[in-house]
């Protein structure tokens, strides 16, 4: 009861006309950074952070708020039309995405990508509102042993992205490691792998990779047949550009699954979206009755991510605002405005500023739907895209992907590394090398070295601390079933093999 | 034996090399440091990984148990030829800009690789090099790297 009241006195800020304004105009804005690869949401908050200094703080935060879950709603659009993951996040669903534009089916993906997005987001919101508090607190008891036991969990994703050869997936996946310690070492400055490069002194940023391994790849696969192959569907009729009543029948469970996942990862400081996503594609996965299908163009490998990605914006606020713990560049953004702004984010935050907290909680369902009413009538129009003749859309995405890259940093050393990782990615195409593999060991190679060797100076180099902490042991062991799983199935099907050439 | 796989062998090779020159380079970084674990623990142990991981895949294809999929590297002369192109354009970045390099590739990408007209390449290099232009740089104002005619 108290909690209605509570979004009632949300609800009357939020729906003041200047309120709803400015959300409009970051949900728009977010949306706009979330399409384009490369134009993060850190760096536009960052950017529009001095303008809101002449709003009230309240709207401001609304608006930058906008911005950041507008963003998460964006980032499908250029995965699933042509293969380029605009944020790691996005990298799960080019795997399925991209299949089902090709085959003809880039409107239903784009739809049930803005409509899971929608539920998942405001199962987010509904988490942040009623159980911040506790989850928050459940929050901090994760330390250095629990991320490591989170990273391998993530990490043995791979099991479900490997494709046809698990030795090749688990090669890419130490590759993507490897990758991650480019550069300077945090803990003692060293510089690893660096050649003598200076530009590599920073390491090597994902978006370099994914786009390289996967946007400049795919153009070049593509170049390989005749010109003038025909190489998308587009069907006509508004009717087969949305999803159909069996496909939302299909991502029923995808929904439910990606925002579960991608709140209570969200919640955990540090541990962001590309794990959510890569997680609930993988439960998905396990839990389907035809995991043959995913990678080959799946609609709950599409809902599974996208609602993940979503649903993590409610969870990030969590620890921001109860604990004033940021999880990510954009939710520092966000502390940072805060700060600025005179709030103390913290555990009182709630009680000293309860129109802030439930003004934004109240703006962000609103935001929601401002989002699917904005995004669905543009799934028809991007969907046109593909309509394009391939040899109009190759140099498009080629221009996309090394705009996406410089934008980062403004570096063509970056945009050479590009041409690499583009080769690279055609090679990996070539030998069956599975390339989503990469990208997750990439993400999460980082956070997996400095949480073990956090892990290992608390305990003066013991392991066992590892395994001495329940939560980080009942992951490891999470871990191991999933990565024996492949084992198992290969036991199961010689032994039926065995019992058939028995009879 | 027979190699069931030419491709699976020769990559695995490949991966077990790679392995050796990681462990190498990891094995000049201090293993443990002052601090507790040093930064050449994981690079060692992903060294130690990447050699183990190329055994399993050379064994199976000496074990006749790997891809049979033989790639057709004929066809390989179009993407490479294309990939080429890319990096051209991305070395010119600096001295033209992206808005000339940019179509120039289009250009390349157009007439040579999918053999159109030569209108047709100039109009699609035009109206993307444009659009680019609209998008990014006018409306956006996303800094890209310039040309000394200043675009």
């Amino acid at each position: 009861m108290e909690a209605l009241s509570d979004l009632l006195l949300g609800l009357s800020v939020a729906l003041t006309p200047a309120n709803l304004f400015w959300c409009f105009v970051g949900v728009f804005l977010g949306t706009i950074v979330g399409v384009l690869p490369g134009l993060g949401s850190p760096a536009t908050i960052a950017m529009l952070l001095p303008l809101t200094f002449r709003l009230d703080p309240t709207t401001a935060m609304i608006m930058l708020s906008g911005i950041y879950y507008g963003s998460k709603y964006g980032g499908s659009t250029t995965s699933i039309l042509l293969n380029v993951p605009g944020e790691s996040a996005s990298v799960v669903t080019c795997l399925d995405g991209y299949q089902m534009a090709r085959q003809g089916r880039a409107g239903p993906a784009l739809g049930i990508a803005a409509i899971s997005s929608f539920i998942a987001g405001t199962v987010g919101v509904l988490g942040l509102m009623l159980i911040a508090p506790p989850v928050a607190r459940f929050a901090v008891r994760f330390g250095p042993p629990e991320y490591f036991g989170l990273m391998c969990l993530g990490l043995a994703m791979v099991v479900f992205l490997a494709g046809k050869s698990m030795i090749k997936g688990l090669i890419a996946t130490l590759f993507g490691i490897w990758l991650a310690s480019v550069g300077t070492d945090i803990f003692t400055a060293e510089s690893r792998f660096t050649f003598g490069m200076m530009e590599l002194l920073d390491g090597i940023d994902f978006i370099v990779v994914s786009i390289g391994v996967f946007a400049v790849a795919e153009v070049l696969v593509n170049l390989e047949s005749q010109a003038g192959a025909e190489l998308f569907k587009v069907p006509k009729g508004l009717r087969n550009l949305l999803p159909s009543l069996q496909d939302l029948k299909d991502s029923r469970f995808a929904f439910v699954n990606g925002s579960v996942v991608g709140f209570f990862i969200g919640v955990l400081p540090g541990a962001g979206s590309t794990i959510a996503s890569f997680l609930s594609y993988g439960v998905e996965k396990a839990f389907s009755r035809h995991p043959e299908k995913f990678g080959t163009g799946a609609v709950e490998g599409v809902a599974a991510p996208e609602a993940a990605n979503n649903s993590e914006t409610g969870g990030a606020l969590v620890p921001l605002l109860t604990l004033g713990i940021p999880g990510s560049a954009t939710t520092a953004m966000l502390l940072a405005a805060l700060i600025l702004w005179g709030f103390r984010p913290g555990p009182l935050l709630i009680q000293e500023n309860p129109a802030l907290f439930w003004g934004l909680v109240a703006s962000m369902y609103v935001g929601n739907i401002m989002l699917l009413i904005l995004n669905l009538p543009l799934v028809p129009l991007f969907a046109q895209i593909l309509r394009l003749p391939y040899f109009v859309l190759a140099p498009a995405i080629l221009g996309i992907s090394i705009v996406g890259v410089y934008s980062v940093s403004q570096s063509l050393f970056d945009v050479w590394m590009l041409g690499v990782f583009g080769l690279l990615g055609f090679l990996m195409r070539k030998l069956d090398f599975p390339a989503a593999p990469l990208v997750l060991g990439l993400v999460l190679g980082d956070r997996l070295e400095q949480s073990l060797r956090q892990a290992l100076m608390m305990s003066q180099g013991h392991l066992s601390i590892l395994v001495m902490r329940p939560m980080s042991a009942g992951l490891l062991l999470l871990t191991v079933v999933i990565l024996l799983m492949p084992v198992a199935g290969k036991i199961r099907s010689w032994r039926l093999k065995a019992a058939e050439e028995g009879i | 034996m027979r190699v069931q796989s030419k491709n699976d062998f020769v990559a695995g090779l490949c991966v077990g090399g790679f392995g050796i020159f990681v462990f190498y380079e990891a094995s000049d970084l201090p293993y443990l440091s002052e601090y507790g674990p040093g930064p050449g623990l994981l690079p060692l142990w992903l060294g130690m990984g990447f050699v183990s991981l190329a055994a399993v895949l050379v064994a199976n294809t000496l074990l006749n148990r790997g891809s049979l999929e033989q790639v057709a590297w004929r066809k390989v002369a179009r993407p490479a030829a294309a990939w080429i192109g890319f990096v051209i354009a991305i070395g010119l970045l600096s001295g033209l800009g992206f808005t000339l390099s940019f179509a120039l590739l289009s250009l390349f990408l157009v007439l040579v690789m999918e053999r159109r007209s030569i209108l047709t390449a100039i109009n699609v290099a035009v109206s993307l090099t444009l659009a680019f232009y609209l998008i990014f740089v006018f409306s956006l104002g996303v800094p890209l790297p310039l040309g000394p005619w200043g675009f």
